[in-house]
């Protein structure tokens, strides 16, 4: 076998195990990080590590949990870098979310990404606009306000309602998978 | 009080205050089911943007899947009869992804991606540095023996260290003393995994949070120096300062999972004996076992050390005084010697031994009952410094004593290395005699100024050495006892030796040495008298007899 088939032999096991892992990876970050745009660059950069070392990855042991240790890594250095700028939970707590990421199936956090797909289409009006500048745009609650023409409370009450409308979708649209199956 | 779930939408905003946050954690410390919650919610947040702006890509993926998907074998078809449908458009992604990292790259899955354009990560050769190394101490790294030297380490290189100490700066500031032999794998800015090997770790408040990881423990600095070794099944972390995290892993667990978090302070220790069912061993820091960085290091002071009152200090560039700055092992063995002269200098000066069979012995209470170093030169005692510029005038002074029974015919006391070497020696047992040796037109030429004399314990031997002057001069307590002439220049900045020759080989000094003195230049009648004045008394030593 050519050493471009080895190559290309470990590139297909590194993407059909991130591929595995990448839902739970994510999730954590998502936890964690809690800027949508800072959220993507960390994820990036956990790829990054993990690619690099890839060599020296254990088959016999499980990917996840080795990936894990690097994604939290990657986060504790992104979190240090914001200084006080923003809330950050306790080592602890940051433990305990760990855990948790490990117990959540991939196929559950996948599911609940295939059906957010399907709930955000339904957001409407204000609610829908909102979750836009907020998102897409990106702007902080007070610039929202402004072009709303609203105060800042009414927007935060806006989002968290969009917010909670859409887990709720989620939840009721898997309810509905799963009493389908 | 307000919900988990505004809570939890508050902190997506940064809204939260310290009194909510304490009370979001509370309520996902309190059960796992509610951190799987916080979890899927979290991962909701995220993929919301994702879902509102990835509508095009995906349609995109999906049609790609077709494609692609016979790359994969038996296993995604299972996948995919059990709906997986999501893992399947990332299978597709993935196909794309193996192609491109063929070429160098590493594609991260974006089905989400704005602009419907992969995003590709950059080659490892342009990331920046997350660890240097910026001290070697006597070291030998393994990639050296092959020609590839860097002292530069990115994410995922290893540092393997075949003999003696480094020091690597992490970049969030961090700083490890790795001793050899020892594995120690970058993961990160500010993280690394010791597979083999001991180190210690000074974290400043810039870099709390520095994680070291072994294959059964992670230990999380908060603020503190600790040491971790790691070694034939063995882990133990040992706390001098502050306090750390530590957590049994996998290994020890028999789970993925990292055990409840134990706190280590000051003078606490954990060993880990491999023992699958072991939550570690508790233990006594025992922090002369690891090799620290000065001023880390806890030396020696000892209560009788005074600081000669010699003239010029400022032109010395060694300076060793056996009462001040000697790092001691478990056998009150000696392995570093703060070079005094060198506080000016970037990073501390000193002599070293990183191998602990060719360690000198400590006696606190030797010559004049103040302290000196015994070397053994039938043990092969000796002591190599950090690199020193020396100049073609020199002057030196060593506080010795040729005592002892175990007497060696020949042994060097102190060797300023170079193309040519100056160097102190006893022969025949205690002669005392400077000799200055080159390698030229194929044969060793020296001069050489032997002195006559059998020194009374302890002596003070001193060497005036002169290019411009043409040269070579050796007193005993103050007086001229023999004299060569110059002939070679000497000036150089390399690693010099006290009790050996420059191949560590042979020559080993048997007796002690007080204080060492190495000036750059050749010191004036008035200020040598001065110098020698302040040695013979500190270590009172006697007027030396005639011999018939």
């Amino acid at each position: 076998m050519s050493s471009d088939d080895n190559v290309s032999e470990k590139a297909v096991d590194l993407t059909v195990l991130w591929v595995k892992a990448e839902p739970n990876l994510r999730a954590f970050v998502a936890a964690t990080v809690w800027d949508v745009h800072h959220a993507e660059d960390v994820l990036q950069e956990i790829a990054s590590v993990v690619s690099m070392n890839f060599a020296s990855y254990d088959p016999a042991r499980p990917f996840l949990p080795w990936s894990l240790g690097i994604a939290r890594l990657k986060v504790l250095e992104y979190l240090r870098s914001c200084g006080r700028d923003r809330v950050v939970l306790s080592d602890a707590t940051l433990l305990n979310l760990e855990s948790a990421v490990q117990s959540l199936s991939e196929e559950d956090l996948a599911n609940r990404r295939a059906a957010l797909q399907g709930c955000v289409k339904r957001l409407a009006g204000r609610q829908r606009r909102v979750i836009e500048l907020r998102y897409i745009k990106e702007k902080p609650l007070e610039e929202i306000a402004r072009e709303l023409a609203t105060t800042r409370s009414t927007v935060a009450v806006t989002l968290h309602r969009a917010r909670t409308a859409l887990r709720e979708c989620i939840n009721r649209s898997l309810d509905v998978e799963g009493t389908a199956s | 009080m307000k919900s988990p779930e505004e809570l939890f939408d508050r902190y997506l905003d940064n809204e939260l205050t310290p009194g909510e946050l304490v009370e979001l954690e509370a309520w996902i410390d309190k059960d796992p089911r509610n951190a799987q919650q916080f979890v899927q919610w979290s991962a909701t947040h995220l993929d919301t943007r994702t879902a509102m702006q990835g509508k095009a890509l995906h349609d995109a993926v999906v049609q790609s899947v077709d494609a692609e998907s016979s790359r994969y074998g038996p296993e995604s078809a299972v996948e995919l009869r059990h709906g997986y449908k999501i893992l399947y458009q990332h299978l597709a992604t993935a196909a794309c992804v193996a192609l491109v990292m063929s070429a160098g790259y590493f594609l991260i899955p974006s089905w989400w991606s704005e602009d419907s354009q992969p995003k590709l990560m950059p080659q490892i050769s342009s990331l920046a540095s997350d660890a240097k190394i910026t001290q070697r101490i006597d070291c030998v790294l393994e990639q050296d023996r092959w020609n590839v030297q860097s002292s530069v380490y990115q994410s995922g290189q290893s540092i393997q260290l075949a003999k003696g100490v480094a020091v690597i700066e992490f970049s969030s500031g961090a700083s490890v003393t790795l001793e050899a032999p020892a594995e120690l794998e970058v993961l990160s800015g500010n993280s690394g995994f010791l597979h083999e090997g001991k180190l210690t770790a000074v974290v400043p408040e810039s870099a709390v949070g520095f994680e070291i990881l072994t294959p059964d423990s992670r230990v999380i600095d908060h603020g503190t120096e600790f040491a971790v070794r790691v070694s034939a099944g063995v882990s133990e972390t040992h706390v001098f300062k502050g306090e750390v995290e530590l957590l049994a892993t996998r290994r020890n667990t028999g789970s993925d999972t990292p055990t409840k978090s134990t706190r280590l302070t000051a003078t606490e220790a954990v060993r880990f004996d491999g023992d699958e069912n072991s939550i570690g061993t508790p233990m006594k820091a025992l922090p002369q076992r690891f090799i620290r960085m000065p001023p880390e290091s806890g030396e020696v002071q000892s209560d009788l050390a005074i600081i000669t009152p010699l003239p010029r200090q400022n032109d010395l560039v060694m300076w060793f005084e056996a009462g001040h700055g000697v790092q001691l092992d478990p056998r009150s063995r000696v392995v570093s010697w703060q070079n005094l002269a060198s506080s000016n200098n970037e990073y501390p000066s000193a002599a070293w031994q990183v191998a602990a069979s060719h360690r000198p012995l400590y006696e606190e209470s030797h010559t004049a009952s103040r302290p000196a170093i015994r070397f053994d030169g039938v043990e092969k005692h000796f002591l190599a410094t950090t690199p020193i510029q020396t100049s073609n005038e020199m002057t030196v002074f060593i506080v010795c004593d040729f005592d002892g029974a175990r007497k060696t015919d020949f042994g060097k006391l102190l060797m300023l290395t170079g193309r040519a070497k100056l160097s102190i020696q006893q022969e025949q047992g205690s002669i005392p005699v400077a000799q200055v040796f080159w390698w030229e037109k194929r044969k060793t030429h020296s001069t050489r100024a032997p002195s006559s004399i059998t020194p009374e314990a302890p002596i003070v031997l001193a060497c005036r050495y002169s290019l411009a002057e043409n040269t070579l001069q050796l007193f005993a307590n103050g007086e001229l006892v023999a004299e060569d002439q110059a002939n070679c220049p000497i000036a150089t900045e390399a690693s010099h030796l006290i009790g050996c020759n420059y191949h560590r080989t042979k020559s080993f000094f048997t007796g002690t040495i007080a204080e060492i003195a190495v000036y750059k230049e050749f010191l004036d009648r008035e200020s040598f008298d001065q110098a020698s004045s302040a040695l013979v008394e500190k270590y009172s030593v006697r007027p030396r007899v005639e011999q018939p």
